[in-house]
């Protein structure tokens, strides 16, 4: 039976979890209350069902923190309009390409994505990112080959493959184009908004900058990001009259 | 390299004497046991790449090439092993410290004068090689040979890890043996992890009653890192099933090796406990502060944690059993729930790329949803927003230092590529024009007349000015395109057509 304060614990950790750069190392309290939740059954259900109904779920728990994701339709999940307030259509759809590219560069195997989320990677440098998207853009490329180019309809209603988007996009910035619009600007805008929120360390290795996934970035994509992603992406490739379901 | 008697054929050809000397037991070509020995040794195969290969790479140019890469490499993993689990856990600065009295020794013997910088770049390198960070920390991939029943030989390669890094509770990274390379450093490579516990858990026992305190200390940090290995790979085994409880075979090896385990645990559990109050008992016939009394409470320590590993270990061991029933429900009727085996270039960013542009949109402000981190909303509180309306300026304060007023002072004209002089024979030049004349031909006259190359210099550029001039030009003369192109010397381009304007001549625009 939970006591008041074991309840009041179970806030306090709460707490501690939406603060990404909150570290139990450098918090006793937060350490307490995660040694608890590791060691205590029933203080451990009360911790997630109280979570679930708050639209977060706990993702990972472990002596290096503890993760938390928000659950579908949460009010913690963060919406596009929140930080990119004036980007078009184009912008968000490669937007939504890096997040993606930046997991696939962090984890490139399937085992790399199997391993325990307490065991850090290597860091990554925005080109890798850069290589990781244009890699895919080539092999579609070359599938596509010899296929008549898409007519002015197809374009104007959306019917062109993604790829092409992200593909006509030129890596670099250039002075006589609008800065911000070349992939590996953006690709490091990304990175710097997910290092403001703990899920990367920022740091300069043999010259140049590397991006240093954290525990709980790893955590987000191998225990939840990832299975999302793959679950969203096959809604969409089933077949026509089937019913779908794009939110995670 | 051959090996003779390995094929078949190769068999026959044997004296007969020699077969006969074998008797009715002749050993097989081949068989898995010696594959399994050859694999064993091959796990140190990485160590002596870099002792061979890299050191060679670590060396003449960083000066590094008098260190012993292998003493290095066995030293970190002593160090590694000895710190495992411990609040003292050394990071990558710390092992670079712990190394540094045998690098000097090595600075030493080689003649050379120790430098810190020069230590912590050996054992940034030895580091970055046993972490593999050439192929991003991915496994060595070890190569061997295998033969068949048929004795066909077979190249595989084996995955080797010998080094990881763990995230800690502050956030930074300690390095951590892999169960490979801390099995080949306990000379246990062979042997389940269950059994090499409780051989280390008899031995610590054993060395304390003999009173060989120092190798008791180093059995105990054995035997705790030992612990910690069985509870990450229990773990993993339960990690593994919350994914995708196909991927794990829970029918007959999960529950045998969870059975184990937990027989195990127990076993260990009581084994800790009679460690403990030997030692305990021991601890108090020695004499208080003494350096024997130190070492023994360490070894209490030591035991503790591993006592703890094997409480939390059981804890989840009995849990195991409700998560894989748990899993099995949520499980059993989705196509795919976990990220198991998931390869997110080719299952996930491949085919949402693959998608029309259109259908790509509709999932991407979800998509960045779930990829991006926690986003606390904040709570509108009138309160507070009141209190900071109301708030008085923030007055200067003394030791806030004013910017001081900056003098603004003029700059002096931009200084001009040609002097006046200059302008005016050029101007002189462009004055002598009164007829259609060709760019070249001027130029041409303006030499001829013994100009300074600056002044020759400046009517073609005049030239060029009148052609599309900046602004409203004040100037008489305009410059037409002829078509026709000119190569004096150092010009060359359009050969432009120098024409006065007269009242009433139309401007073509």
């Amino acid at each position: 039976m939970l006591s008041r304060r074991d309840y009041q614990q179970a806030g306090r950790l709460l707490h501690w979890g939406l603060r990404p750069t909150a570290f139990p190392g450098n918090e006793p309290e937060y350490a307490e209350a995660l040694r608890r939740y590791l060691d205590d059954g029933e203080f451990r259900e009360a911790f997630v069902y109280f979570a679930l109904g708050l639209g977060l779920e706990v993702v990972e728990a472990a002596e290096a923190g503890l993760v938390l994701a928000p659950s579908s339709g949460s009010l913690f999940r963060v919406k596009m309009a929140d930080y990119r307030s004036s980007t078009g259509a184009d912008d968000r759809l490669i937007e939504g390409f890096i997040h993606v590219g930046i997991s696939a560069t962090v984890f490139p195997t399937a085992e790399s994505l199997e391993e325990a989320s307490t065991r850090r990677r290597p860091a990554i440098r925005v080109d890798e990112v850069e290589e990781t998207l244009r890699r895919v853009c080539e092999r579609l490329a070359a599938e596509a080959e010899g296929e008549p180019d898409p007519t002015r309809e197809d374009v104007e209603t959306g019917l062109i493959a993604a790829w092409r988007v992200y593909d006509r996009r030129v890596a670099k910035d250039s002075g006589r184009r609008r800065v911000g619009v070349a992939t590996e600007g953006l690709i490091e805008k990304t990175l710097e908004t997910l290092t403001d929120a703990g899920m990367f360390v920022q740091r300069m290795q043999q010259g140049k900058t590397v991006y240093q996934p954290t525990f709980r970035y790893q955590a987000q994509i191998a225990e939840f990001s990832a299975n999302a992603a793959y679950r969203m992406v096959c809604n969409l490739l089933q077949p026509a009259g089937e019913p779908k379901d794009v939110h995670a | 390299m051959e090996f003779p008697g390995l094929e078949p054929g190769r068999e026959d050809a044997e004296p007969a004497a020699a077969k006969a000397s074998l008797g009715r037991h002749a050993p097989s070509a081949w068989n898995e046991e010696i594959t399994h020995r050859q694999k064993v040794l091959l796990h140190a195969e990485p160590i002596f790449r870099l002792k061979i290969r890299g050191d060679a790479r670590l060396t003449d140019e960083h000066e590094l090439g008098h260190y012993d890469s292998t003493a290095l490499v066995f030293k970190i993993f002593d160090l590694v092993l000895e710190t495992m689990g411990l609040e003292s856990e050394l990071d990558m600065g710390g092992l670079a410290h712990a190394v540094g009295p045998l690098l000097r020794a090595m600075d030493e013997a080689a003649g050379k004068e120790p430098d810190p910088e020069r230590h912590e770049r050996a054992v940034r390198r030895v580091l970055d090689w046993l972490l593999n960070e050439d192929a991003r920390r991915e496994p060595f991939q070890v190569q061997y040979t295998d033969f068949g029943p048929g004795l066909e030989a077979e190249t595989r390669l084996m995955p080797v890890t010998l080094m990881t890094e763990q995230f800690t509770s502050t956030g930074n990274g300690v390095p951590r043996l892999s169960p490979e390379a801390m099995n080949l450093y306990l000379n246990a490579i062979n042997f389940p992890i269950e059994d090499r516990e409780l051989a280390f858990a008899a031995m610590i026992r054993a060395q304390i009653d003999r009173g060989r305190l120092t190798e008791a200390e180093h059995s105990a940090r054995a035997a705790l890192a030992l612990s910690i290995q069985l509870r990450e790979q229990i773990e993993a085994v339960l990690r593994a099933t919350q994914r995708d409880i196909r991927q794990v075979d829970w029918k007959t090896d999960v529950p045998q090796k969870l059975q184990e385990a937990m027989n195990h645990v127990k076993k260990r559990v009581l084994a800790d406990r009679d460690i403990t109050a030997a030692a305990e008992d021991k601890l108090n016939n020695l004499p208080p502060g003494s350096a024997e009394a130190q070492q023994m409470a360490r070894i209490i320590l030591l035991v503790e944690l591993a006592f703890k590993q094997h409480v939390r270990l059981e804890e989840r061991l009995i849990v195991a059993l409700p998560t894989f029933l748990d899993e099995h429900a949520r499980q059993a009727f989705s196509p795919r729930r976990g990220a198991a085996a998931l390869d997110l270039a080719s299952e996930v960013l491949e085919p949402l790329m693959r998608l029309t542009r259109a259908q790509a949109l509709e999932i991407t402000e979800p998509l960045v949803g779930v990829y991006s981190p926690i986003s606390v909303p904040t709570v509108f509180w009138l309160e507070g927003l009141i209190t900071q309306l109301l708030q008085p300026k923030r007055e200067v304060r003394e030791h806030v230092v004013e910017m001081p007023e900056r003098e603004i002072q003029p700059v002096g004209e931009e200084p001009l590529r040609f002097d006046a002089e200059t302008w005016a024979a050029a101007g002189k030049w462009l004055d002598t024009v009164q007829t259609s004349t060709r760019l070249s031909d001027l130029i041409k006259r303006a030499r001829a007349g013994e100009a300074d190359d600056a002044v020759v210099e400046l009517v073609a550029l005049r030239t060029l000015f009148l052609y599309a001039p900046d602004g409203e030009s004040s100037d008489s003369l305009m410059a037409e395109k002829t078509g026709e192109r000119f190569r004096l010397g150092a010009y060359q381009g359009d050969n432009l057509m120098l024409r006065r304007i007269k009242v009433g001549d139309a401007v073509e625009t």
